[in-house]
C-alpha cells in the first residue's frame, strides 16, 4: 500500500520512501524495515502500533536520524535526511525534533528546568521563554522545576520529558512507547497533553504504542508487521485498535 | 564463587592492569633497590676479600682526639710514626708487613693532564696512594708499564688514563696544597682488581716517600698490612702485635676485622642510593594503594546489582566479601610479580647507567635474594588487599533488594562525622610530624614521615567534602565558555563527590611531594644567594678550588684588583673554661682580619679584630650569649698540629655566610692546619674596571694553577643556583613518574564513569549533544578534577614546605623562606594540561558511542 502521493508531499512533516533496514548478516539477517513507504501529516498525531518484533522502533528511530537506514530514504519535511553527515543529523536533532522514550528520558545532574532547556541550551540560545513557560504550565510543572529527576515520580518524570520535546519548536516529536512506564491516571495525563499540543500549537507527534487506549488518542494508526505497513484507521477508538490488533498478531 | 572470581577477572583483565600499574612500578622500585644494592655489595665484598686475602692482620693510627665518632662518617685516625712498622717486623709470627698512606678530604690533591684538564672526569674525587711492594696487601695490579720507582714518577688508575687518552710517557700534573703543581712522568697504569678504577674515583700511585711528601707525613704511615708466618693464625698475630704495640694504643685488626671495616664503609655509601630508591618505591605504593582503593570502590558501586542478585540467590555476606578481596589478591600478586620482574630490570638498566657514568661496578652476576622476591611479592600484595579491603567490606551491606533497585547504594559516611574523623586524623599526624621535626626524639625522621602519612590519610577522608564547593568554583570558567557542555562537566564533576576526590587523590600526593620539595630547595637557593648578598656584596670576583695559600697574595697584585682575601676552615674541638664542648662551634674560618670587613658586612661587633692576631677568636654574639662568655674569655681549641689557649678578641652581630661559624687570623690557621689551603679566595676590583676583563686578568695570572676556578661574582652566583637545579632535576624526573601513574588512575575511573553514563550520553546525543560537546564535558571534568587535586596538593605541599623549612631554620640550615609560586604555578598548569591528557581516550569512547546501543543500556 503507498501512501506517499503527490498531494500528501506538500504537507508532509515526516516521511520514508522503500525504507529497508536489515541487521546482521546472513543466517543471522534480521530485515526490521522491509520496504516502508510512510507520510506523517503536520500538525497530525499519527501512532504506530504493531507486535513486538515488528520494526516500530526501528522506524522511528530512522525517520529521526538516530539510525541509518541499510536502502531507500527518509525525508523531513522536503529534505532527503538519509544522506546527512552525523554532525549535520545532531544539529537535525537538536533543532528540528523532540523526543519522548519509554524511560530514563532525563539527565541526573539536571534540574527539571535544565532538562525542559537542555536542546536550545546545547545549541548556545536563549530558550523561547513566554513559549516555555506556557508549555510548562500546560504540563503542570511549575512548582517542579528545580527538582532533579530522582526527586519526580516516573509520570511527573515522563511530563518533564514531553516539555522538553516540545520546548524547541520541533518540526516533529517522536515518542517511543511514553507511556508505557506509567499507571493510568499518569498515562491518561500525558497523553493529553500530547493531544493538547496537537489541537493548540498545531504540533506534529509521531507515538509509537503497543497499548490500543494511548494510540486512540491519535489522528490516525498505522499498523506494522514484520518491517512492512500494512494496515491504517483513520478514526481510531480503543475497541477498533484492538480488535484490529488481536487480528494482527494472531 | 571461584569460577565466578576468573570470569569477572577475565573479562576486566586491562582494567585490572591499569589498577595495578602503579604497584607494579612502587615494587620496580623497591626491588629494583634491594637488587642493585645486594649486587653492589656482594660485588666489592668479593672484590675485596678476594685482593686481600693476603692481609692477615692490620695496624691503624688511634681516632683522632674530638673527631666525633658519628656512624655516618668517616672515622679520623692519627697516623702511625714508621717505628711501629720496623716493631711490627721483628715479631716472631710476621712474615712480610708494610705500611701504606692514602689522602682523604683533608688532604686533596689534583691531577691535571698536560693540557689542563683534571684527569679521571671533573667530578670524581681523586686520591693517591702509595705503592706496595707486596700485591697480598693491596688491590692494585699494573696492567700496562711498571710501579713507580722514582718520586717524579706516577701511575694512574686504567680508566682514567683511557678516558684523558694518556700514554706512558706522558706527563701528569699532580696539585698537593701547599706546594704548587709539580710535574710527574707517567710510568704505569693500574687496575684496581678485576675493575678498572675504585668505584667512582680516581687513584694515582706514588712511591712511598713521595706520597709521605705530598702528605707531609714524613717517616708515617696511615696503615700497616701484616701477612702471617704460615701456621700462625690471624687471631694470634693480631694479638702478637697488640701485644707489641700496647703502650701505642694504635687499633689492631685481624684481617677479617679490617675487611669487615672496609665492607662497612660501601654500606654508607650504599645505604644513599638505597633510600632513594626505597623512598621512591614507598610514594609509588601509596600512590597505588590510594588508585586501588578508588578503582575498586567505582567497579564495586556498579557491580551492586550483581552482588545483590548473589545475595538474592543465596550467597552469604561473606561470601561476597571473600570473593571481592579473592579479586584483589589475584591483582596484587599479578602485580607484584610484575614489579619483582621490572625491580630486576631497573637494576640491569641502572647498572648500566652507573656505566655510563663512569661508576663502573665490579662485574658479577646479579644478586636477587629469595627475601627481595619474598618482600616484594608481600608488600605489594598487602598494600593491594588493605586497600581494597574498605570497599569489599562495604559490599557486605549490600542488601539483596539492591538487585531491584535501579540506583547503585552508595552510602557515603555522613558529612558531620566525615569532617570529624579526617580532622581528627590529620591532626594526629601534624602533631606527630611537629613532634619528629621540632623536639628531640630517637627516630624523629621516621616519626614525621610517618606523621605525613597519617596527616595525608586525614586529608582523604576530608577531601569529599571539599570537591562540591571546589567543582563550583572551578567550574565556573567551563561554565561560562563552553556553555551547556561546561555545565554538564561542572555538575558532573560534584555528582559523586567521594569519587571526584579520590580520583583526584593521587595527583595530589604527588604534587604534594613536588610542591614540597620544589619550596625546600627554592629556599635553600634564596638562602644561599641571601648569604652571597649580605656577606660578600662587595665582592667583584670569586676563586674556587684548593687552593695553595699565595694565591690570594697574587691575586691581590693583578692590577685592578682593589683587594683580595683568601678563607680557609678547620674543624677543631672546642671546649670552653667549665671543659664544656659547645656543639654549635664545630666550623671555624679563617680570614684576613685587616681585609675582613672590606668583605664581609659582621653587623655591630665588640672589640677589636686586631686582636686576632694574638691567639684571638672571633665569636657570634648568639655563641656569646648562650655559653655566657664575653670579650676576653679564654677557650681550648685542639687543631691538627696544636692544641692552643684562644682569647675571645671579638663578638660580631651576623653570621658569616650565614653559618654558626668562629672566626680566626689566617695566620694562626696556617701554623695549625695538618695541611693549610684554602677552600675558595674572594677579590674586589677598582672601581671602574670591567669584571669580565679583570676575571680573564687573573685567570692569566693563576694560570700555573690549573685547579684554580675563578669566575666573576655573578656568574658564581648563577652557577651556585644552577647546581641546586640540577641535583633537583632527577628527583623531579621521578616524581614526574608518580604523577603519571596519578594520571593513569585518572583515566581509569574517567573510562570507568563513562561506562557507568551510557544511557545518559546517548540520551544527550539524541536530543542533539554534538560528538564535541560530549568530549568537551569529559574533558572538563577531567580538568577540574585534575586542578581541584593539582590546587589540593600545592596546598599541602606549601604547608608541609613551610613546616619542613621552618624545621630547617631551627637547626640554621635556612634562613630563608621561598614559595617559589612561579614554579608551583607551572606545576598547577602542567597538572591541568595532564587533566586534558587524562581525558583523551575517555572522552573518544564516550563521543564515539552508538546512540541508540546508549539508548538501549540502562
Ligand atoms: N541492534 C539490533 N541488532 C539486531 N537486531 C535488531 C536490533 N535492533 C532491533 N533488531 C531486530 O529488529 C526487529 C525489529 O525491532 P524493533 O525494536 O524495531 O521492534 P519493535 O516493533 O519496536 O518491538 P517492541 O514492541 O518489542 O519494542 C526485531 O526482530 C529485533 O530483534
Ligand atoms: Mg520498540
Amino acid at each position: 500500500m503507498n501512501l506517499v502521493t503527490p498531494a500528501t508531499l506538500s504537507s508532509t512533516a515526516a516521511s520514508a520512501r522503500g525504507a529497508i533496514k536489515i541487521y546482521g548478516e546472513g543466517d543471522t539477517e534480521v530485515r526490521a524495515l522491509d520496504g516502508v513507504d510512510v507520510a506523517f501529516q503536520r500538525g497530525q498525531f499519527s501512532a504506530i502500533m504493531g507486535p513486538s518484533g515488528s520494526g516500530k522502533s526501528t522506524l522511528l528511530h530512522c525517520l529521526a536520524g538516530l539510525d541509518q537506514l541499510t536502502g531507500g530514504a527518509v525525508f523531513l519535511g522536503d529534505r532527503n535526511i538519509s544522506a546527512l553527515s552525523e554532525t549535520e543529523l545532531t544539529k537535525v536533532r537538536r533543532d528540528q525534533l523532540g523526543f519522548v522514550f519509554q524511560a530514563y528520558n532525563l539527565i541526573p545532574t539536571l534540574t527539571a528546568y535544565e532538562n525542559i532547556v537542555l536542546p536550545t541550551a546545547l545549541a548556545g540560545r536563549e530558550p523561547d521563554h513566554p513559549w516555555v513557560d506556557r508549555v510548562i504550565d500546560v504540563v503542570g510543572l511549575a512548582n517542579r522545576l528545580t527538582h532533579r529527576p530522582s526527586e519526580l515520580s516516573g509520570g511527573q518524570q515522563q511530563r518533564v520529558a514531553v516539555a522538553r520535546a516540545l520546548a524547541n519548536h520541533p518540526e516533529v516529536v517522536f515518542a517511543d512507547e511514553p507511556t508505557g512506564n506509567l499507571d493510568t491516571k499518569s498515562r491518561g495525563e500525558i497523553l493529553r497533553f500530547m493531544r493538547l499540543a496537537v489541537d493548540e500549537f498545531d504540533q506534529t507527534i509521531v507515538m509509537v504504542t503497543h497499548d490500543p487506549v494511548a494510540a486512540a488518542v491519535a489522528d490516525r494508526v498505522v499498523f506494522v508487521s514484520d518491517g512492512r505497513i500494512i494496515d491504517e484507521e483513520l478514526a481510531p477508538t480503543a475497541e477498533n485498535l484492538s480488535s484490529r490488533m488481536t487480528r494482527i498478531e494472531g | 564463587m571461584f569460577k565466578l572470581l576468573i570470569r569477572g577477572i577475565r573479562a576486566h583483565i586491562v582494567r585490572f592492569l591499569l589498577t595495578g600499574l602503579a604497584i607494579i612500578l612502587g615494587i620496580t622500585f623497591l626491588v629494583g633497590s634491594f637488587v642493585i644494592t645486594d649486587t653492589i655489595r656482594v660485588s666489592f665484598d668479593d672484590l675485596f676479600t678476594q685482593l686481600t686475602k693476603g692481609t692477615d692482620a692490620v695496624v691503624q693510627g688511634p681516632l683522632t682526639a674530638g673527631s666525633v665518632s658519628n656512624p655516618d662518617e668517616q672515622e679520623k685516625r692519627d697516623p702511625i710514626p714508621a717505628s711501629i712498622l720496623a716493631v711490627v717486623r721483628q715479631l716472631p709470627g710476621v712474615a712480610d708487613a708494610e705500611g701504606n698512606i692514602q689522602t682523604n678530604s683533608e688532604q686533596p690533591i689534583a691531577l691535571i693532564s698536560a693540557d689542563g684538564k683534571p684527569i679521571g672526569g671533573k667530578t670524581a674525587p681523586q686520591f693517591g696512594y702509595g705503592w706496595l711492594r707486596n700485591p697480598d696487601f693491596s688491590p692494585w695490579r699494573i696492567a700496562i708499564g711498571r710501579a713507580p720507582t722514582a718520586d717524579n714518577e706516577i701511575v694512574i688508575d686504567a680508566q682514567s688514563a683511557r678516558d684523558g687518552k694518556l700514554n706512558l710517557g706522558a706527563q701528569v700534573l699532580v696539585n698537593a696544597p701547599p706546594d704548587n703543581a709539580r710535574r710527574y712522568n707517567l710510568v704505569g697504569i693500574a687496575r684496581f682488581g678485576r675493575v678498572d678504577r675504585p668505584i667512582g674515583a680516581t687513584g694515582a700511585l706514588f712511591t712511598m716517600s713521595e706520597i709521605q711528601r705530598i702528605t707531609r707525613l714524613p717517616a708515617q704511615f696511615r696503615e700497616i698490612y701484616v701477612h702471617a708466618k704460615s701456621g700462625v693464625s690471624s687471631n694470634a698475630i693480631r694479638a702478637q702485635i697488640a701485644g707489641a704495640l700496647r703502650v701505642s694504643n694504635a687499633n689492631v685488626l685481624t684481617g677479617n676485622q679490617y675487611r669487615q671495616q672496609q665492607q662497612n664503609q660501601i654500606r654508607k655509601v650504599l645505604k644513599f642510593v638505597y633510600i632513594g630508591l626505597f623512598v621512591f618505591g614507598g610514594i609509588g605504593l601509596l600512590v597505588g594503594g590510594f588508585i586501588i582503593f578508588n578503582t575498586f570502590t567505582v567497579i564495586l558501586a556498579q557491580r551492586t546489582r550483581e552482588l545483590a542478585l548473589l545475595r538474592a540467590i543465596g550467597a552469604a555476606p561473606v561470601q561476597v566479601v571473600l570473593s571481592v578481596l579473592g579479586e584483589a589478591v589475584v591483582v596484587g600478586l599479578l602485580a607484584s610479580a610484575l614489579g619483582v620482574l621490572g625491580g630486576i630490570g631497573l637494576a640491569i638498566s641502572l647498572r648500566a647507567v652507573l656505566d655510563a657514568l663512569d661508576l663502573a661496578l665490579p662485574a658479577g652476576d646479579l644478586v636477587v635474594q629469595l627475601r627481595t622476591v619474598g618482600f616484594g611479592m608481600a608488600v605489594g600484595t598487602i598494600v593491594t588487599m588493605i586497600a581494597a579491603l574498605v570497599p569489599a567490606l562495604r559490599t557486605a551491606r549490600i542488601r539483596p533488594i539492591a538487585a531491584l533497585r535501579e540506583s547503585a547504594v552508595e552510602q557515603p559516611l555522613p558529612r558531620r562525622s566525615r569532617g570529624l574523623i579526617g580532622g581528627f586524623v590529620m591532626s594526629a599526624g601534624i602533631a606527630a610530624v611537629f613532634v619528629g621535626l621540632f623536639t628531640k626524639v630517637d627516630n624523629s625522621v621516621l616519626l614525621a614521615a610517618a606523621g605525613a602519612v597519617v596527616a595525608f590519610t586525614g586529608v582523604f577522608i576530608i577531601s569529599p567534602l571539599l570537591v562540591p564547593p571546589a567543582a563550583r568554583i572551578l567550574g565556573f570558567v567551563p561554565s561560562r565558555t563552553r556553555g551547556m557542555a561546561g555545565r554538564l562537566a561542572r555538575d558532573n564533576a560534584y555528582r559523586n563527590p567521594r569519587r571526584s576526590a579520590w580520583t583526584a587523590i593521587a595527583l595530589t600526593l604527588g604534587v604534594a611531594i613536588v610542591g614540597l620539595v620544589t619550596i625546600v630547595t627554592a629556599s635553600f637557593k634564596q638562602t644561599i644567594a641571601a648569604a652571597l648578598d649580605n656577606q660578600l656584596g662587595t665582592t667583584d670576583y670569586f676563586i674556587a678550588g684548593t687552593l695553595s695559600p699565595d694565591i690570594t697574595a697574587r691575586v691581590s697584585h693583578v692590577p685592578g684588583v682593589k683587594a683580595a682575601m683568601g678563607i680557609s676552615f678547620v674543624e677543631p674541638t672546642i671546649q670552653l673554661a667549665d671543659n664544656t664542648r659547645p656543639n654549635d662551634a664545630r666550623l671555624v674560618l679563617a680570614i684576613d682580619p685587616k681585609q675582613l670587613q672590606t668583605f664581609v658586612n659582621l653587623g655591630a661587633i665588640d672589640g677589636d679584630l686586631a686582636n686576632l692576631a694574638n691567639n684571638g677568636i672571633a665569636v657570634p654574639r648568639s655563641f656569646a650569649n648562650r655559653h655566657h662568655v664575653h670579650v676576653g674569655s679564654q677557650l681550648y681549641a685542639r687543631f691538627p698540629k696544636a692544641q692552643l689557649q684562644l682569647t675571645i678578641a671579638v663578638i660580631f652581630e651576623k653570621r658569616v655566610f650565614d653559618r654558626p661559624a668562629l672566626l680566626i687570623d689566617h695566620a694562626l690557621y696556617n701554623r695549625v692546619a695538618a695541611l693549610p689551603f684554602d677552600i675558595f679566595s674572594v677579590a674586589i676590583a677598582e672601581p671602574g674596571v670591567d669584571t669580565a676583563k679583570g676575571t680573564e686578568a687573573i685567570k692569566k695570572e693563576l694560570h700555573d694553577y690549573p685547579t684554580a676556578v675563578v669566575k666573576d661574582f655573578a656568574q658564581f652566583k648563577a652557577d651556585q643556583e644552577k647546581q641546586i637545579d640540577q641535583a633537583l632535576f632527577l628527583f623531579y624526573g621521578l616524581l614526574l613518574l608518580a604523577i603519571v601513574i596519578a594520571l593513569i588512575g585518572i583515566v581509569n575511573t574517567l573510562a570507568l564513569s563513562v561506562h557507568e553514563r551510557t544511557h545518559e550520553i546517548g540520551l544527550l546525543r539524541a536530543v542533539g549533544t554534538s560528538r564535541k560537546q560530549i568530549r568537551t564535558t569529559i574533558r572538563w571534568e577531567s580538568v577540574i578534577i585534575s586542578v581541584f587535586g593539582t590546587l589540593l596538593g600545592l596546598a599541602i605541599g606549601i604547608v608541609f614546605g613551610a613546616i619542613f623549612v621552618m624545621s630547617l631554620r631551627t637547626q640554621n640550615l635556612v634562613t630563608k623562606l621561598d614559595f617559589a609560586l612561579p614554579r608551583l604555578a607551572v606545576i598547577a598548569v602542567i597538572a591541568g594540561l595532564a587533566g586534558v591528557i587524562a581525558a583523551v581516550l575517555p572522552a573518544r569512547r564516550a563521543a564515539n558511542l552508538n546512540v541508540l546501543d546508549a539508548i538501549r543500556t540502562e
